[in-house]
Order: C-alpha cells, then sequence, then structure tokens
C-alpha cells in the first residue's frame, strides 16, 4: 500500500463507533483503493492523550484521522450544540440526516483546520435512574444526574434535578455508589458501560425511543494528509465521507441503541415512556435552556433563532423520510 | 526498521539509560520523545505535546494519587504506627518471636491506611525495630520481618500500584482493593508463619517478650479503633456506599490528618511536613506516569504490543505457560528495577495478552487476578537480593546489622511468598471469592 | 520523604533517589513557594471534595462542578510539585549497575540525566505555551462551572520554567561536585 491512515479513539474495541463504522469504512476504503490504502484503527486513546484532545490530534496531524464528540471541548464548537438542546433530536439516522445538512449551511468556520469526514450523532439521550422510575417532572427533583453536555447541564438543572458533571468512565462506579442516581445517555453505551443491573428504570421521552438530547460526534481528517492523497484515491475517500457514510452510522447506531434496549428490556428493567402529550410540561421546564443557547449565540453575531427553526425544519424533514 | 525492531530496540536504550542513573521518568519521556520524532515525525510529535502534560496531571481518576499519599503522610504524623504496634504486640508479644509477629500485624494494619510498601517499612520499622533490639531479637529477625512487613503496604488496599493496574487495564479501582483483601491477609498470617518456624529453628533470635494483661490489650484496642474506622470509611465506603475513590481518598485523608491533629500534635508545620512529602512522592509518581504515557504512545505507533501479542498467541504455548513467563519476568525484574515504572511499563503490553488468554474465566475475572498476582510479585522483588528497597530502608535504621543478616532475615519470608504465589496461580478462587461474594 | 530535608529516620531517602547537591538559595526557595503553593491548592481539593460529599450525602446535592475542580486542582498541584521533587533529588533512579563507582562519575552522570530532563522541561515548557494559547484562543471550558481552561496557566507556565532553571541548577551541582 502508499498510504497508511492512522484513525484514533476513546472507545473500546467493540464499541458500535468501531464495529459499525470504522471497520467497515476501513474494508470499503481498502478495498476500492485496491489496497493502496492501509487503515490501522487505534481504539481506546492508544496512541496516546486525552479524549479532548482528539480533535486537535486529528487537525495538528498527530494522527491522520479522528472520532471524538464536540462537546468534549465545551465552549469550542457552540454552533454544534443546537442538537444538544433539550426534546430536539431523534434517531441516530434522523439527527445524523439533519446534522448533513446544518454542517454545510453552519458548521464550516468549527470545522475549519480539518477534512470533516462524517458529522454525525447517537440516537437521542434517554433517561436512565438507578430506583426512581421518572414518569413526570416532579419526580427529577432532587435526582442526582449525570450530564453528558454543558446544555444538558443547564437543562437537567432548569428541570428540577442536580446536573453532576463527571468523565463518562466514572459513570458506572458513580452509579453503584449513589455518587449519582442516574445518567442521561443514549442505550448504545450501555454496552461499554455494563450498568443494565444498576439503572433498573428508563425514560423515553415523546414516543418509544424519543430522548431528551443528543451530541454531535464528528470522524475529522487531517488536512494535510488529504491534500497529500493522489486525485484518485481522494475520491476513494470522498466516496466513503459525508451522506455516504451517513447512513451506515446512523443505521449502525439505531441498530445498537435497539439492541442494548431490548438487553435491558430482558432484564426486567422498566421502560417508561412518556406520551407525547404530557411533554409540555417538561418542554416548559426546560425552554429557558433553548432561550439560553438562542441569546448566546446571538450574542455572539449569529441569528440564533434561525439557526434552531433551521435545525427543526431539517430533523423534520429528515423524519418525514 | 520494523515496528517490533523499533519497539524493542527502544526498551534496550530505556534500560541502558535506567542503568546510568538518568531518573526513570526522564528515561521514558526522553525515549519516548526520541522514538515518537523518529518513528512517526517531529512536527506530529509537536503537536501532541501542547496539551498532553496538562491533561496527564488534570486526570480526575489519577488525581486519587496524591491524595492517598496525603493520607499516608498524615498517618504517619499522626503516630498510628505506635498504636497499631502496641496493640499487635499486647497480644503477640509473649510468644517466642512474638514481637516479630506484631510487626507484621502492625505492618498490615498500617498498609491498611497507607498506600506504599516504602514508607509503610519505614514507618514501622522506627517504632517496631528499637523494641525488637530492646528484647534481644537478633538482626536478622528484626530486619528481615519488617522488611517483609512492609510489603503488606502495597497489598493490602489502598494501594497506588493497585490504583494504576486498576487504571491501566480499565478495572474498578475498588473491584482490585476488594480482590487484594484476602491475598493480602494470607500474606501477612503466611509471614506470622514463617517467624514461628523459623524461631522454632533457631529460639535465641526471637526471645518471648512479656505478657500483657488483658485491661492492657483493650486499652491497647482503644487506641487502634479510630484506625479501624477509617480503613472501613475508605474501602467499604468506596465498594459499597458511597463515594468514587478520589472522594474516599479525601475523605481518608482528612480524618487522618485530623487524627493526626488531635492525636499526633501536627501542627501547622506539621501538615506543611506532609504536604512536601506529598509533593516529592506524587511529582515523582506522575513523572513517570507522563514518561509511561508518552513512551507507550510511541510504542503503540510501533504497533510492538499488537504484534507481540499477536505472536505470543501463536506460539501454542499454553496460557498457563505464558503466565509462568510473565510472571517469571516480573520476578527477574523485580531484583533490579523499582516495581511501579516496572508496572507502567509491562502491563500496557502484558494485559492484551492476558486479557485474550483462556483461563476458565471471564476476561474481567482474569485481569483481576492477573492484576493481583502481578502485584504480589513485583512486591516480592522488594526483599529480593540485590536491589531489595525495603530491605535497604530497614537495614539502614539498623546500624549495626550487616545487609547480608537482613537479606537472611528475610529468606523465610520469599520462602512464604513463594508458597503464596503458587497457591494464588493454582487457585483464582482465593483472589475472586470476595469480588464474587459481593458481586 | 523531604529527602535533603530529613529529620527524622524515617525521612531518609525511602528509594533510590539522586545524589543530594546543592542549588542557589533562590532557586531552592522559589522552589519551596511553588510546592506550597501546591499543597494548598492540593489540601483546598482535599476539603472541597469532603465538603462535597458531606453536602450530597445531607443536602442531597454536591458542589455543583465538584470534579472538574479536582481536575484543575490536581494539575496546578502536580505541575507545582515538579521544581520541588527535583531540587531534593526526589525522582527516582536506578543505582544498582552504578552504586559500586566513584562519586565522582556518579556525579557526573547524574549531571548528565537532568541535562536531559532540563531539555525535556524545556521542550514540554515551550509546547505548553502553544497549548494553554491555544485552549484560550477557542474558548475551551470547564463544563459545568464554564471556567476557562487557561486560567491554570499562569500558575502552570511559570512552575515549569522555575523546573527548568532547577534543571539547570542541580547539573551544575552535580558538576561542582564531580569536580571537588
Ligand atoms: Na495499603
Ligand atoms: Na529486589
Amino acid at each position: 500500500q502508499e498510504v497508511t491512515l492512522r484513525v484514533h479513539h476513546f472507545l473500546s474495541a467493540d464499541a458500535p463507533i468501531q464495529k459499525g463504522v470504522l471497520e467497515p469504512w476501513d474494508k470499503m476504503v481498502e478495498d476500492q483503493s485496491g489496497g493502496r490504502i492501509d487503515v490501522q484503527i487505534y481504539p481506546s486513546m492508544q496512541l496516546g492523550g486525552r479524549p479532548p484532545q482528539l480533535f486537535d490530534q486529528a487537525r495538528d496531524g498527530v494522527v491522520d484521522i479522528a472520532w471524538t464528540l464536540l462537546g468534549y471541548t465545551p465552549g469550542r464548537f457552540p454552533l454544534s450544540e443546537v442538537f444538544e438542546l433539550p426534546f430536539l433530536s431523534g434517531s441516530a439516522a434522523e439527527t445524523t440526516a439533519a446534522l448533513q445538512e446544518y454542517q454545510k449551511k453552519y458548521m464550516a468556520d468549527e470545522l475549519a483546520g480539518v477534512h470533516p469526514l462524517l458529522i454525525h450523532a447517537p440516537a437521542a439521550y434517554k433517561l436512565h435512574t438507578k430506583d426512581k422510575a421518572v414518569a413526570g417532572v416532579a419526580d427529577l427533583a432532587g435526582l442526582k444526574v449525570r450530564a453528558p453536555s454543558r446544555t444538558m447541564t443547564d437543562g437537567l438543572n432548569a428541570l428540577g434535578a442536580t446536573a453532576v458533571g463527571m468523565p463518562v468512565p466514572e459513570v458506572p462506579q458513580a452509579l453503584t455508589s449513589g455518587v449519582i442516581d442516574g445518567a442521561v445517555i443514549p442505550w448504545e453505551v450501555f454496552g461499554s458501560l455494563r450498568i443494565e443491573s444498576v439503572t433498573r428504570n428508563h425514560t423515553e421521552f415523546g414516543s418509544e425511543n424519543g430522548g431528551l438530547s443528543s451530541a454531535v460526534m464528528a470522524l475529522v481528517m487531517n488536512q494535510a494528509a488529504y491534500n497529500a492523497l493522489p486525485d484518485d484515491l481522494k475520491q476513494v475517500i470522498d466516496a466513503n465521507s459525508g451522506a455516504a457514510l451517513a447512513d451506515l452510522a446512523g443505521t449502525a447506531f439505531d441498530k445498537a441503541e435497539a439492541a442494548e434496549r431490548q438487553k435491558a428490556i430482558d432484564a426486567g428493567n422498566t421502560v417508561t415512556v412518556i406520551p407525547e402529550e404530557n411533554l409540555d410540561e417538561w418542554r416548559q421546564a426546560s425552554q429557558p435552556v433553548i432561550d439560553t443557547w438562542v441569546k448566546a449565540m446571538t450574542d455572539a453575531g449569529h441569528d440564533g433563532q434561525a439557526m434552531l427553526d433551521d435545525a427543526r425544519a431539517m430533523l423534520d424533514r429528515a423524519r418525514a423520510e | 526498521m520494523t515496528g517490533i525492531a523499533a519497539g524493542l530496540s527502544a526498551f534496550a536504550v530505556l534500560l541502558a539509560l535506567m542503568a546510568v542513573r538518568v531518573p526513570i521518568g526522564v528515561s521514558m519521556l526522553a525515549v519516548g520523545l526520541g522514538g515518537y520524532a523518529l518513528w512517526t515525525g517531529t512536527t506530529p510529535l509537536l503537536a501532541f505535546l501542547k496539551t498532553s502534560t496538562y491533561y496527564q496531571f488534570s486526570t480526575y481518576s489519577l488525581s486519587v494519587i496524591p491524595l492517598f499519599v496525603l493520607m499516608g503522610e498524615f498517618a504517619t504524623k499522626a503516630g498510628m504506627s505506635r498504636a497499631l504496634y502496641r496493640t499487635a504486640a499486647a497480644f503477640l508479644g509473649h510468644r517466642r518471636g512474638g514481637l516479630a509477629m506484631a510487626s507484621i500485624g502492625g505492618c498490615a494494619a498500617f498498609g491498611a491506611i497507607c498506600g506504599s510498601s516504602l514508607a509503610t517499612a519505614a514507618t514501622m520499622g522506627q517504632v517496631a525495630l528499637p523494641e525488637m533490639r530492646r528484647y534481644n531479637y537478633s538482626g536478622a529477625l528484626a530486619t528481615g520481618s519488617l522488611a517483609a512487613g512492609g510489603t503488606l503496604g502495597i497489598l493490602i488496599p489502598p494501594s497506588v500500584i493497585l490504583v494504576l493496574y486498576a487504571l491501566m487495564a480499565e478495572m474498578s479501582i475498588a473491584t482490585m482493593f476488594v480482590a487484594a483483601m484476602i491475598p493480602g491477609i494470607l500474606a501477612a498470617l503466611g509471614y506470622m508463619l514463617a517467624v514461628a518456624v523459623f524461631v522454632r529453628r533457631y529460639p535465641e533470635d526471637g526471645p518471648a517478650g512479656p505478657r500483657a494483661t488483658w485491661p492492657e490489650r483493650l486499652a491497647a484496642l482503644q487506641e487502634t479503633w479510630s484506625l479501624i474506622l477509617i480503613f472501613v470509611l475508605v474501602i467499604v465506603g468506596m465498594y459499597r456506599g458511597w463515594f468514587t475513590p478520589t472522594e474516599a481518598a479525601s475523605v481518608g485523608a482528612f480524618c487522618t490528618g485530623l487524627l493526626a491533629v488531635l492525636y499526633g500534635g501536627m501542627r501547622l508545620r506539621g501538615i506543611a511536613d506532609c504536604l512536601r512529602g506529598t509533593a516529592v512522592t506524587s511529582a515523582m509518581i506522575f513523572l513517570i506516569l507522563l514518561g509511561a504515557e508518552i513512551f507507550n504512545a510511541f510504542l503503540a505507533q510501533t504497533r510492538t504490543p499488537m504484534l507481540l501479542a499477536a505472536a505470543i498467541q501463536d506460539s501454542g504455548l499454553s496460557p498457563m505457560m505464558i503466565l509462568l513467563a510473565i510472571l517469571a519476568l516480573y520476578l527477574a525484574l523485580g531484583c533490579v528495577m523499582d516495581s511501579m515504572s516496572m508496572l507502567l511499563l509491562t502491563i500496557p503490553i502484558f494485559y492484551p495478552i492476558i486479557a485474550g488468554l483462556d483461563f476458565g474465566m471471564s476476561r474481567e475475572e482474569t485481569l483481576i487476578w492477573f492484576g493481583i498476582l502481578a502485584v504480589v510479585v513485583v512486591e516480592v522483588g522488594l526483599i529480593t537480593p540485590p536491589v531489595g528497597m525495603n530491605v535497604f530502608i530497614i537495614n539502614g535504621m539498623a546500624r549495626d546489622v550487616p545487609m547480608i543478616e537482613s537479606f537472611r532475615g528475610v529468606l523465610p519470608f520469599l520462602i512464604s511468598d513463594i508458597i503464596r504465589i503458587a497457591l494464588l496461580v493454582a487457585f483464582p478462587a482465593i483472589t475472586l471469592g470476595l469480588v464474587r461474594l459481593l458481586g | 520523604m523531604t529527602g535533603q530535608e530529613g529529620g527524622e529516620a524515617g525521612d531518609a531517602a525511602l528509594t533510590e533517589h539522586a545524589l543530594p547537591v546543592s542549588v542557589p538559595g533562590w532557586i531552592a526557595a522559589l522552589c519551596r513557594f511553588f510546592a506550597a503553593l501546591g499543597g494548598a491548592v492540593l489540601l483546598a481539593m482535599m476539603l472541597m471534595t469532603v465538603a462535597s460529599v458531606l453536602r450530597r450525602s445531607f443536602l442531597g446535592a454536591p458542589i455543583p462542578g465538584d470534579f472538574e475542580l479536582v481536575e484543575l486542582g490536581s494539575a496546578v498541584a502536580i505541575f507545582c510539585f515538579l521544581p520541588w521533587c527535583q531540587v531534593t533529588g526526589g525522582n527516582v533512579l536506578v543505582d544498582f549497575f552504578t552504586s559500586k563507582s566513584t562519586p565522582r562519575s556518579n556525579h557526573l552522570l547524574e549531571a548528565a540525566g537532568d541535562l536531559l530532563y532540563l531539555l525535556i522541561a524545556a521542550l514540554l515548557a515551550w509546547r505548553l505555551f502553544h497549548g494553554g494559547a491555544e485552549m484560550r484562543e477557542y474558548g475551551e471550558q470547564t463544563m459545568v462551572l464554564r471556567i476557562p481552561l487557561w486560567w491554570t496557566f499562569p500558575i502552570i507556565l511559570p512552575a515549569m520554567l522555575l523546573l527548568v532553571a532547577t534543571c539547570a541548577a542541580t547539573t551544575i551541582g552535580h558538576l561542582r561536585k564531580a569536580r571537588a
């Protein structure tokens, strides 16, 4: 082979991102390049550093490609935070499809310096609690809940819970020991955290599999490494990025989501689905978080309301498909 | 050069640098940085370094280390070693070799607060060594029992080395601590048995001391209850109840510090001493951690760990043979090397190998079992010649005892160690029983 | 454990450390100051965590952002501890292979080791300066309290520069001893 691409991420080798996205991508790229591209996947931060460094590792050429959550560097990607807002996002496929549009329209500046291969999202985040089943806003009062992002930190506090910010690896131990009573995460993460026997209650919003929030994930390539590819290999990469890869990722994450959800149900856990018509009290309570984001964007010189409306419209279109 | 050749040459350079008095952390950094620059390139290295140091030091899970070190420093200032030794001596002192057994018991109890073997040996040594010499214990038995007893410091939780293993192998710190409990108690009992056998053979080495009355025993026990309380709070609290490891260490350090102020007469000056001691030990550990991080990042680029793991799995050796080979390597390295840096260098290579082997247990149980075995074997290195750090420390305190006497005195405990390692290898249930029970 | 401070018997080197050398008074004083600063931060971090545990146990809510405060505090403390560890000869080394050599040659070897540390510390300090500048430029902050990450750098960077100076001082100290 003539080109080696080192892909770096923080999850374990059996996580859905590796098994469902990176490994199939590896195979497609290697096959379509006639073996001229050699993809090496390094899970679990094997190449060094901590998850917040991943984006810059790709930007600066420490690695060729990195996969990360944009929310791991709070404050750095404020425009992408719209998908973290409460009760907006849908399934992985839907949010990922909407993100393709949103990325083109709004995210070019934030992603400057890297060559984005895929901007995507997991299925919307559900609320998982240890002992207390949450069926209404009132049930959240006083619960200590791990928040996944700074947006949801505000969101949980607005809903009456106490948001606790902590690194993901701490979550299982923190749940067992009562440091937190619950966590806002997608089902898909259960596979690696192994917490189905700890959190026995799960709350979904609006509809089966509906959620509270989401996160923006990014598979990004070093710009110089991309530029250095001969044209025909650039085409191989292009043919396997963006929209072409979005379907694959959306499907993989939704599949993992359904599988982990089923495992929890099989284990005898309770899944509470809050019906769409009861969601108003939740929406009202968390509205200040949305207002805050819009205001922050507007203060920063963007049209916050238009971006929010756009994101909603993109999600609606994706849902309709 | 192939990746594996680069990786192995890097190891050779690393060992060479260490051999010529370059600090271990600096050696790892130098080889890691040099290797990274040569293998991957200078530009990526310079970019990698922009935030790596910061994030290495700013990691929540690693913050437990300075806090446990501080707890050990406070425990020393609190005069706990004296109370613990007195209690153990009140119950065992009248037997032949009883004061040596009491030293072991005191070390085990002190190890339940302190995360370092060297500190445990040194602290108990200050108290127990003069006592044993006063009752005409031979230099061999007195120094040998303390050097061996000190190794209980890293086996009985809390233990800095177990914390590092848990983080490297992605295991829960609390689970590793629980798994170490029975092997730790077994080690203490084995050492006491070694004393009994030794004094049966050489009665004049450990004459019987005075017999304490029951009121004296109860009075001694009263002095130690606070310490038992702290241990229970920290370990049980971490496993069952109430906090993360960092929180447990904070609570433990706080309570121990309180004891030191209330009973140990610690004042501002004493607190400053403890903090300075913590500063040295923590900086030393984190420099090695940083070195290991960068060295391992370079090693991963060469794919040495993955290639070695694959080669060993294809070698046709049985899992038990591979395990025994690794343990033998640890024993050999432990004779000349510092235990913590040894584990930091080798665990990233060995744990994927072990995790991929079938010992008839789940992957998680295999890693728990291996972790305890590795720590036990590494800890034996602290009392083996030629470089037995614990023996050096205790021998340094007993100026009139020749070094050769101290190593002779350690021999029965080494035999006890070998038997215990064999037991732990043969019966994984000794390590895993408590973990399964508390599941 | 304070190396050359060593008052009590147990404070004698607890493991194999560098040979003692003397350094200029102002370096030692600065190292002591930074160690005290880091110690104060560690103590504050411990007290904050205990308070947060108590608050969680009795009031049902921890101190907001307790985890990220520990992360910030831990970074500040460790950076501040590095020069003190170096000036007290606290960095562990292997002395098995050179224990029979003359003090002169051992001091020369340690001078070389400290020079290596100096170069590495200077490299890390230079890179950290850029890392901090980027954190500031990109507005990176903690999740809950939104504390800008670069705020710790006005302590971290001077601590690293002090480490460089300390390495220079111990290198010279070892060379002097080798000549004596
Ligand atoms: Na211990
Ligand atoms: Na040894």
